[in-house]
């Protein structure tokens, strides 16, 4: 890491019952930085969050948020959250956004003032609204605005944007950038490869409890090393490709053949010596949403 | 910006607006009681001038009943339907990660409770007093609201136990179930006697009859029975501890 840690996840598991929903989550998040918590649901993600954020206490491993526990950093007003809401707004009803903010901001030691706040969310002039009369992208906004009254170091968002349409994502993400520019590390859960790509410097990617890779979209690309092998071919037998070296899984639609590899070259040399024919050769990188599905599908059939 | 405030005061003053911006609440809260006691303080079977409902006219009994019913219907509101809509919306966990301690929290919403069973308590007086003029020392109308009001403690934890515990759908049916059955076996629309013996038995157990029952001591000057304050005071530990134990139970449930 370039500078020091807001946040140090050392060792975390978590146990529900039979099943270990997080099983030795390692984490550094440095100062600033912006950082990508890619999985499926059911990755661990959520149960990660908590456990970072003092509302759930690890089976093992330890968090600490600026060198505190989690709850001290939460009563410090070092972090500030947005977490999926259920059913309804997330908020209490019958109130306006000014008078919330307000509250909120009154809660923390060393609060931003309301003003900022609302400024900052894009809420101005949303101030005496109350609560029920919002659009969905607007309460987003609300609970934008209430995760970052404390004047945080470290944002957690727990899948900020899901049911967003893509110009109310970018919206949102463009108000979390302009406030993360003024030094506050974000950590952000995702099941979108697009936003992970979009709008983290640094992605880590959970599947079953694990970290299985942490890197820049590139590294990752790299680092799982799945080449896509595409060719034209007249007659083929799908059972063969599937037997070539390094093949992992084999794909055809109109007349063409894709085929995932972890080593293309070894698979290209083995298509040569099988004697197929085939015509218009590429192999390319197989980018981020088909190294995510190889991180995170179960062994491919 | 003004001094750091401490969080307990944020919380109660939020509460207490957001109840008070909606005077529905206050409203439907004194209208069952209000309309009840207008009906029935001039009710002749009852021989309103006679001095044998506890040692005072039925006009000053039944006002204490319908106080207790106010001071009651209004303390049930520091949880209820609002809560449970609060903790199935994510607020209720949202608070938990402000500096807001869970202690803080719980008082908070007493507090509400308690504020809005005062200002119900006062109201009833008020109006009661304005109908059927009973004569009384002030300090006889004072002893009545503060037994009603310190006595609807334990309400406010159930309506928070409810809450906590009830679904949204049936969070406000069931308050509102519970606080009829208990009213109603507590003696305050008709008094006890009228019930069978077994069922007298199972009333003066009741948190509404010991409530009821230390108005009737106060608004007369009578000795306060020391069992109903204890009564009372194990109702809402009682109500309270399980109230807590929801709560965590409901923490875990949130985020599993």
């Amino acid at each position: 890491m370039p500078t020091k840690a807001i946040l140090d996840v050392q060792g975390l598991r978590r146990r529900f019952g039979s099943t270990e929903a997080v099983a030795g989550v390692d984490l550094r998040v440095a100062a600033g930085e912006t950082v990508a918590l890619l999985g499926p649901n059911g990755a661990g993600k959520s149960t990660t969050l908590a456990m970072i954020l003092g509302l759930l206490s690890p089976t093992a491993g330890q968090v600490t948020v600026g060198g505190r526990a989690p709850r001290q950093a939460v009563a410090d007003g070092l972090v500030g959250a947005m977490l999926q809401s259920g059913a309804g707004t997330g908020l209490p009803s019958g109130t306006r956004v000014g008078e919330l903010v307000r509250f909120v901001a009154s809660l923390y030691p060393a609060p931003l003032s309301p003003a900022a706040v609302l400024r900052h969310a894009g809420l101005a002039s949303l101030a005496e609204r109350k609560v029920g009369g919002l659009s969905g992208g607007e309460l987003q906004r609300v609970r934008f605005a209430l995760a970052i009254c404390a004047d945080p170091r470290l944002l957690i968002l727990d899948e900020p944007t899901v049911g967003f349409d893509v110009p109310a994502q970018r919206s949102f993400w463009e108000t979390v950038r302009a406030f993360a520019a003024e030094g506050c590390a974000v950590l952000f859960a995702t099941h979108y490869l697009a936003e992970a790509a979009e709008s983290a410097g640094r992605v880590v990617v959970l599947h079953q409890g694990h970290v299985v890779a942490d890197g820049t979209v590139d590294e990752i690309r790299r680092t799982v090393a799945i080449r896509r092998v595409r060719f034209r071919a007249p007659d083929t037998d799908t059972v063969a490709l599937r037997a070539l070296p390094a093949v992992q899984q084999v794909r055809q639609a109109d007349g063409v053949i894709s085929l995932d590899s972890t080593d293309s070259d070894a698979t290209v040399r083995g298509l040569v010596r099988s004697g197929a024919t085939f015509t218009d050769l590429e192999v390319t990188g197989a980018g981020l949403a088909d190294a995510f599905l190889a991180l995170t599908c179960e062994e491919p059939a | 910006m003004k001094t750091h405030r401490p969080p307990l005061a944020s919380f109660l003053a939020f509460e207490l607006r957001r109840v008070l911006r909606s005077p529905a609440i206050l409203v439907w809260t004194l209208a069952f009681p209000v309309v009840f006691y207008l009906l029935n303080f001039a009710n002749k079977t009852n021989n309103r001038g006679a001095q044998r409902w506890a040692g005072t006219t039925w006009p000053v009994y039944f006002m204490v009943s319908m106080c207790a019913w106010a001071a009651i219907a209004a303390a049930v509101n520091a949880g209820g339907a609002r809560l449970a809509a609060e903790r199935a919306n994510g607020w209720t966990r949202y608070l938990r990660l402000t500096p807001l301690p869970s202690w803080a929290y719980a008082a908070g919403k007493l507090l509400t409770g308690a504020a809005l069973a005062l200002m119900a308590a006062l109201a009833l007086a008020l109006i009661a007093g304005a109908a059927a003029r009973p004569q009384l020392p002030a300090s006889a109308w004072a002893a009545m609201i503060l037994a009603c009001w310190l006595g609807s403690l334990p309400f406010a934890a159930l309506g928070i136990l409810v809450g906590l515990a009830a679904g949204t759908s049936v969070a406000e049916p069931a308050m509102v179930g519970t606080v009829l059955v208990l009213n109603v076996l507590g003696g305050l629309l008709w008094p006890l006697p009228v019930f069978p013996h077994w069922l007298q038995g199972i009333a003066k157990v009741l948190p509404t009859y010991r409530l009821v029952d230390l108005g009737r001591a106060a608004v007369t000057g009578h000795a306060l029975n020391p069992a109903d304050m204890a009564f009372l005071v194990a109702w809402t530990l009682l109500f309270g501890a399980t109230a807590a134990w929801c709560y965590r139970a409901d923490q875990q449930r949130l985020i599993g």
